[in-house]
């Protein structure tokens, strides 16, 4: 026959348990709950992507100059002012005006300037274009004064 | 007692984890169930100083709408191959198609784009969009220097405005975490 002390024992040892497993339950449930909130699959919408731009191709170099390396030489150098975000240059010479047809006579140039080999007895003019890589070139420029080669050197008419 | 402990250890689940039931090895199917989509759009240009040349990186623009119930914090982004290019467009409406600027000539791809699909890349900052009708969502966040421009790109491609390939995934957690306030700038560096 149990007493009523007997019975308070009992109840308490029962509490006692029951904190026991709501305890650990606890603990177990909330590891759980982390565990889970870090192993979401977030679905990626098709055709997700982004918007990006390109700018203008190169504007034309000004500042260009042609000047004989002396007298005597038979040879100009071409020089320009720098052209934003070009990478190269090409230079072009006609030998009938200002206004003629040009001809490409030297590309790559990585520089400002350009020193031409000796040239034939003719007079010149040069024009320059700038190049973004290997497809993207801006308008020539305008032309520079006439320079003259002739049997005896280079002069500036 | 023993029920007030229960029952607040039930409320802290439900605030931070949208759980289905708590019966341990459902969070597979439980999780698919509930998920939606991050959906991550083109709808407007970088800033005139970071654009693409030729030989250069230049930045892209995204907006990232999440219509979950929770924030989404993404941490990587995994990118198509580098032989897949931008369509090229004649405004930044994405509209017009650029005659001879398209997604087989642009030379246009993603920075760190490997011959793998799916490379994945990590972003120098979280970024954390906020729930489906919370503020900072959509997110809109220039990514800077992530787009990438090779020499041989064609004249064509000259002030032309590029769709980007779709990214063929992200890595994301769903959670509690503060919203990134938008606009935000970010970025992967490798």
């Amino acid at each position: 026959m149990h007493e009523q002390g007997d019975i308070d024992e009992d109840t308490g040892s029962l509490i006692r348990r029951l904190v026991f497993v709501v305890v650990v339950l606890a603990i177990v449930l909330a590891a759980a709950g982390t565990a889970w909130a870090s192993n979401w699959l977030i679905v990626l919408h098709p055709s997700s992507n982004g918007e990006a731009q390109a700018r203008a191709a190169p504007t034309a170099p000004t500042g260009v100059s042609a000047a004989c390396t002396s007298s005597s030489a038979k040879t100009v150098k071409v020089s320009w002012s720098a052209v934003t975000k070009a990478t190269t240059y090409t230079i072009y010479d006609a030998t009938t005006s200002a206004s003629g047809t040009y001809t490409s006579i030297a590309s790559g140039v990585a520089t400002t300037s350009w020193t031409s080999a000796t040239l034939s007895s003719a007079n010149y003019w040069f024009e320059v274009a700038a190049y973004t890589g290997t497809n993207w070139v801006g308008p020539k420029s305008a032309a520079t004064g006439e320079s003259t080669i002739s049997s005896s050197g280079c002069v500036q008419p | 007692m023993v029920v007030g402990v229960l029952l607040a250890g039930g409320g802290a689940f439900a605030a931070t984890n949208w759980v289905v039931g708590l019966g341990a090895g459902s969070s597979g199917e439980a999780q698919s169930a509930n998920v939606a989509n991050l959906t991550i759009t083109a709808v407007a240009s970088p800033a005139s100083g970071n654009l693409l040349y030729p030989g250069s990186n230049g930045d892209v623009v995204v907006t990232i709408a999440n219509s979950n119930p929770y924030p989404v914090t993404i941490t990587a982004v995994q990118l198509p191959t580098n032989t897949t290019y931008a369509g090229g467009f004649t405004t930044n409406a994405l509209s017009t198609p650029q005659t001879g600027c398209s997604t087989t000539t642009s030379d246009v791809i993603w920075n760190f784009s490997s011959t793998t699909s799916g490379s994945s890349h990590t972003l120098t900052t979280p970024l954390t969009v906020g729930a489906s009708g919370a503020a900072n969502n959509p997110l809109v966040v220039t990514l800077t220097n992530d787009a990438s421009m090779t020499t041989a790109a064609p004249a064509a491609c000259t002030n032309t405005f590029f769709s980007m390939p779709s990214l063929t995934g992200v890595t994301a957690t769903g959670g509690s975490a503060a919203s990134t306030t938008t606009p935000a700038t970010d970025a992967w560096t490798s």
